[in-house]
């Protein structure tokens, strides 16, 4: 059996068709429900994990000739990258097909078609196919996830070597494009709360350079430029990052400021003895 | 594009920092310009300043630092490149 590709966008009517056939065969209540569970998922109650797990978990549950399944990301720092998989053993062959930059999963991506893979000596992706082989694993859907832009794939994996046939790439095909639905959004969700925390970051690190040059400008009578190239050569000359450079005249100056307020409290409590002492002595001189 | 424009790009692609990263850190400095700006300074559509040019350096130097990575982004003062000073110096 030779790995069978299928265009999405051309196919998907009759793909739909289809599906709705292979629910006739009993899968229908089960995958309705897992599309209504995915459907039902409240984003600002779960981390995107938790959405990625959940369409892999329903995935291997409900989809006929399905044994293991992942989910690919791309767009992130350090994508492609799986963020689910059902065992370990996916994420591996998942990985291989990163580190060789091919493979069915990829091409999912990058074509935005659905690829159905037999995998076999003389397959495609030899690589990808030894390595799923070796772990029992002979047949490979992978679904591409959204449209514009596909943010990643749904790679189901079967032990079956008579791979995937028209009936489970139609309701894989129904279920990918729900999950993506939830995958999109969860992504960015995840995004848009990830630059959140990157811009926190940046206005406290802003407020320490801020703090950092008043305090050169006040001490060395710097101007606003004098006083950050001042910050700059430090960082450079010590490779520390400027943000931590300026922590360090911040936290320098406090240490003075509290050395200073020791300082004259000390003088305080000496002079109040002082004075209580010359007033016992004045006290005695009377009597 | 100027040299300056180029010395940003490659160093941000040597790092494979996205221009987003980028602005956020240059943001952390003190930057001032919005992520549009920042982005044309990246293509070259537009220049930056003496001032944004540094801190944009700054930014890059810092996550070479960070990463651990052998590199250094030239500041403004460091560039050969006399013509295009002279014009910044100038505007």
């Amino acid at each position: 059996v030779r790995p069978a590709d299928v265009s999405q966008h051309g196919a998907a009517v009759a793909l739909e068709r289809r599906a709705a056939s292979a629910l006739g065969m009993g899968l229908g209540s089960a995958l309705d429900s897992a599309l209504d569970e995915l459907a039902g998922v409240l984003l600002k109650d779960t981390a995107l994990e938790g959405v990625l797990d959940l369409v892999v978990s329903q995935a291997v549950k409900v989809l006929p000739g399905v044994d293991a399944g992942s989910v690919t990301l791309v767009g992130g720092p350090g994508s492609p990258q799986t963020f689910a998989a059902s065992a370990a053993e996916i994420s591996e062959i998942d990985a291989l097909q990163y580190e060789s930059d091919r493979g069915p999963c990829l091409t999912a991506v990058r074509e935005r078609r659905i690829v159905a893979a037999t995998f076999h000596d003389e397959c495609e992706w030899p690589e990808v196919a030894t390595a799923a082989m070796g772990r029992g694993f002979r047949s490979l859907l992978a679904l591409p996830l959204g449209e514009d832009p596909v943010v990643g794939s749904l790679n189901l994996y079967a032990r079956s070597c008579w791979g995937f046939h028209e009936g489970h790439i139609a309701a894989g095909h129904r279920f990918a494009r729900r999950a993506a639905t939830v995958v999109t959004n969860a992504t960015t969700v995840a995004a848009t709360e990830l630059i959140n925390r990157h811009l926190q970051e940046a206005l406290a690190s802003r407020d320490v350079i801020g703090q950092a040059k008043g305090i050169l400008r006040e001490r060395s009578g710097y101007g606003d430029k004098e006083a950050f190239d001042e910050l700059r050569r430090r960082s450079q000359r010590g490779r520390r990052k400027l943000r931590d450079v300026a922590q360090d005249v911040v936290d320098s100056t406090e240490r003075t400021v509290d050395s200073t307020e020791r300082t004259v409290d000390s003088t305080e409590r000496t002079v109040d003895s002082t004075e209580r002492t010359v007033d016992s002595t004045e006290r005695e001189v009377r009597q | 594009v100027t040299e300056m424009n180029e010395i940003l790009s490659a160093g941000r692609e040597q790092l494979g920092m996205s221009p987003l990263d980028l602005w956020t850190a240059y943001i952390g400095l003190g930057g001032l310009a919005n992520f549009q700006r920042v982005e044309s300074y990246l293509s070259g559509a537009s220049i930056p300043g003496a001032a944004d040019y540094d801190l944009l350096a700054q930014a890059l130097n810092d996550e070479f630092i960070g990463r651990d990575v052998e590199g250094q982004m030239p500041y403004f003062e460091d560039l050969d490149h006399h013509i295009t000073k002279k014009s910044l110096l100038q505007e």
